[in-house]
């Protein structure tokens, strides 16, 4: 009974620290980085713009690396609409592929490669 | 009983000791998904390169350690396509998103990089300036590119031709290969003025390759490769402009425009214009400090690229006037000791290369042409020089693999042709040159699965090519391998054969800024009978070790270089101060050469480097004896230090050089009237020079910055400096800056973004 009551006590712990962990990352905000194609700093202003969805507090893209890194809240919104969004203003990423007429339009230095 | 409860307690006080260290340390957790966003069990997590790592839970949670540097993060999951992030210490809560289909994806790495660094990767000893680094400075040409570099020593421009020359492994640039874009160039007569005919904003990187090095290009670069590479109009800003003033009196100007274009066609204008209006005479010794100059230059690039194909067409154009020298007669002397130079240069190259030939993605050929004409027309007081080139090149290079991409091949046969007329006064030095040649290199690397990279690479190539000028076919064989210790430490060797035809008149033009008679022994005229080719082996090592100081990147690296010449023209300004000897040497010659690099990153945006160089270069004169050559620095230090904001709008920069003493050439004939002492090496002294960069938004920046900070000057530059009609005038001897402070302001502007 007494070892019955220190393992019980043992999980307790257990479980709180698990619980306190989850909370935690449940407040936070999320980090989320991929692809999106670009040449330069015009394209990532335009870039920039199009990921700063509502829920969205920080959009970066490299233009060397070509990685977007967007910090967001999971409740407000996801990845894929970010996605989304920035395929709209005419970037390809590794999931979502501009429309070609949107691609067209861009300036003629924003015309990066686009994969086959 | 007891026993059992003294166990417990003790598990129990371990688990919460555990359990508060787990709290003190910060963790990263995220989750990973499918391209779906669905949550995926099971999926492992690690650090890469490390033993920390984790698995999913059920609800595609992880948590792990936090590191407390940029560090990479490795996802694997069976069926998916395994995926690499890189995650700075501020982000502790990932979304991971990783794609179903086995694809082959493309692995961004980004590792901290210093500007200015040696792979830990490349096969040889290959030190790159990225143009990040050529920010640092106000560089606005390449020759001024070098000083923040611990590799290449840039001496001291001649007062009276502003010639300034550079020194790799303590031997003069001519023994180094000049490469644009992979392509010699700015050979033969261009020598002294080539690295001012590449303005500093063409420039998007710089590869200084140590030693022997690849002998795709030639059989030149005795001490080692210097290639620049320009911007290209498809990755370069559409408009990029670049302003610049000091109070040395220079003025520049440079535009880029660039047009992407529609489909796979970019073309770009890159244009330069300079001036210096020098009215400066700091030692007072009525010649000015260098000399006037202004310069248009301009390059139109045409580009194709496409999957299989990439195709270039380039023309350069460029004019350059320069007057200097003498600023008031003397009297009872005739006439003023005016320098006054001029430059025209056409040229015109083009490049088209091929991948996947047959159909196998590692079948590569590519072709190169280049031809150009450049002539310079100058007076250095009583003496006229004249010359006029035309250069031809073409190279086809072919690379295929044997079996399998362990095993390398490249072949190339290339031909190069130089037509050059040559005068100083009545003496004439025509010449022509004809190469035919042919290179064949084999590449073996063996992978390391657990490095990730190939931890052993041996390159033995050789050239074999004839040349018309010196009727002899010239053997070059090389070999270079690196063995990585672990992927931070490298050890590299090197060892190969070099040769040159050298250009004497013009790669010494800056002796007819004196009243020395040139003696070429044997005499010049005959066909081949001036002192000739020259032939070298160079044997290298290098060790580099990338290391944490306090969880901070740093590295270190030592490169140790021996160059022993077979056949050696030693231009020799000790035997007469009247008089400068050009002869073949008889006896040893040779360079020993040492460098010392240390950089440490201390805390984010901080970057420190700490350079020093041991140079001990002697060859045997006339006489028989092994002397220290002149103008050497045997000891030189560098430290750098650079700062950038966090938000990158504010960059500082300094760097200090230290040259030790130099041997100064034999003056000791020379009669009292005209030198007051003659010392037979200088001073230490140390040059310091510093730089502010602010950013206004993402167009427009501007630089601030101050050269020799410190004035050091020399001041007795120019021997005879009142008698220019006395056979000892000489302004040649220069081994220390002649202008004291010197301010300049920039500014950068793109919109665009820079």
């Amino acid at each position: 009974m007494k070892y019955g009551f220190l393992f019980i006590l043992f999980f307790l712990l257990n479980a709180g620290a698990g619980q306190a962990q989850t909370t935690d990352s449940a407040s936070n905000s999320m980090t989320t980085k991929f692809k999106v194609y670009g040449n330069c700093g015009m394209c990532e202003n335009r870039i920039e713009t199009a990921a700063r969805l509502e829920g969205v507090t920080l959009a970066d893209w490299d233009v060397d690396t070509k990685i977007l890194t967007v910090t967001f809240d999971p409740a407000k919104v996801k990845p894929g609409q970010v996605h989304k969004a920035v395929a709209a203003v005419g970037h390809d990423t590794d999931k979502e592929r501009a429309d070609d007429a949107v691609y067209a339009k861009l300036h003629g230095c924003c015309q990066y490669e686009r994969r086959q | 009983m007891k026993k059992i409860y003294v166990l417990l307690a003790g598990l129990f006080l371990f688990v919460q000791a555990l359990f508060s260290q787990q709290k003190n340390v910060p963790r990263l957790t995220g989750i990973v998904t499918n391209e779906h966003e669905e949550l995926l069990a099971g999926a492992t997590v690690f650090w890469k390169d490390t033993k920390v790592g984790t698995v999913t839970d059920t609800a595609g949670r992880f948590s792990l350690p936090a590191r407390e540097v940029e560090a990479t993060l490795a996802v694997q999951y069976t069926g998916h396509s395994p995926a690499e992030i890189r995650v700075l210490p501020t982000e502790n809560n990932l979304w991971i998103e990783i794609s179903g289909i086995a694809q082959l994806q493309e692995v961004t790495v980004t590792e901290h990089g210093f500007d200015n660094k040696v792979s830990t990767l490349e096969t040889r000893n290959i030190e790159s300036i990225s143009s990040k680094e050529l920010r640092k400075a106000p560089c606005c040409n390449l020759s001024e590119s070098f000083e923040t570099n611990g590799a290449v020593d840039v001496a001291y421009a001649n007062a009276l031709t502003g010639v300034k020359e550079i020194q790799m492994l303590g031997l003069r640039g001519v023994y180094s290969q000049f490469m644009v874009e992979n392509r010699p160039s700015l050979g033969g007569i261009a020598t002294p003025f080539a690295f001012e005919y590449l303005p500093g904003t063409w420039l998007d990187g710089i590869q200084l390759a140590k030693g022997a090095s690849t002998v795709k290009n030639g059989n030149a670069g005795i001490a080692g490769q210097i290639n620049a590479e320009l911007v290209k109009p498809h990755l370069d800003k559409p408009l990029f402009v670049n302003a610049f003033t000091s109070t040395e009196g220079r003025g520049e100007l440079n535009v880029h425009l660039n047009n992407k274009g529609k489909g796979r066609v970019s073309n770009g204008v890159l244009l330069h214009g300079s001036f210096v209006e020098n009215r400066w005479d700091m030692n007072d010794d009525n010649f000015y400090d260098s000399p006037s100059r202004q310069q248009l230059n301009g390059l139109y690039r045409l580009f194709y690229e496409s999957p299989k194909m990439c195709a270039q067409f380039n023309v350069q154009a460029l004019t350059d006037r320069r007057q200097g020298g003498q600023i008031n007669p003397i009297e009872g002397v005739p006439g003023l000791f005016a320098i006054d130079q001029n430059n025209d240069r056409v040229e015109v190259w083009g490049k088209i290369g091929y991948e996947g030939v047959g159909g196998k993605p590692y079948n590569q050929v590519g072709n190169m042409v280049s031809t150009s004409w450049h002539r310079t027309n100058s007076l250095f007081g009583p003496n006229i020089y004249a010359a006029e080139q035309r250069s031809f090149y073409w190279q086809s290079l072919y690379q295929t693999i044997i079996g399998t991409t362990d095993h390398k091949i490249v072949a190339a046969p290339s031909f190069q042709y130089d037509d050059i007329q040559e005068s100083v006064n009545e003496g004439k030095l025509d010449r022509r040159e004809a190469v035919p040649g042919a290179m064949l290199e084999y590449t073996y690397s063996r992978p390391n699965l657990k490095m990730e990279i190939p931890d052993l690479v041996v390159v033995v190539g050789a050239r074999a090519d004839w040349n018309s000028r010196f009727d002899q076919l010239l053997f070059a064989p090389r070999v270079s391998a690196k063995y990585n210790f672990t992927a931070d430490a490298v050890a590299r060797l090197s060892a190969g054969r070099g040769f040159r035809s050298p250009h004497l008149m013009a790669e010494n033009i800056s002796l007819l800024a004196s009243n020395r008679s040139l003696v070429f022994s044997p005499p010049v005229g005959g066909a081949g009978s001036n002192p000739g080719l020259e032939e070298a082996w160079n044997y290298g090592l290098n060790f580099t070790q990338n290391f944490k100081i306090a969880r901070r990147t740093s590295s270190f690296s030592i490169d140790l270089y021996r160059t022993d010449f077979i056949q050696q023209v030693l231009v020799d300004v000790d035997q007469s101060p009247t008089e400068v000897f050009f002869y073949t040497v008889d006896g040893k010659s040779f360079s020993n050469s040492l460098l010392t690099t240390f950089q440490y990153n201390p805390f984010p945006g901080f970057d420190v480097k700490l350079a020093y160089k041991w140079n001990d270069v002697r060859a045997t004169y006339a006489d028989g004896v092994l002397r220290t050559l002149p103008l050497v620095a045997k000891h030189r230090g560098l430290v750098t230090l650079d700062y950038t904001t966090p938000d990158k709008n504010w960059m500082f920069n300094t760097r200090v050089q230290i040259i030790g003493p130099q041997r100064l050439p034999d003056n000791s004939q020379v009669p009292h009237e005209y030198i007051h002492d003659f010392p037979e090496t200088s001073p230490t002294f140390a040059v310091w020079n510093a730089q502010v960069t602010r950013r206004f938004g993402k167009k427009f920046e501007l630089y601030l910055g101050g050269e020799n900070l410190n004035g050091y000057q020399q001041h007795e530059a120019i021997i005879a400096a009142d008698k220019p009609d006395s056979p000892y005038f000489n302004g040649s001897q220069i081994w220390a800056p002649l202008m004291g402070q010197v301010a300049y302001l920039g500014l950068r502007f793109a919109p665009a973004g820079l």
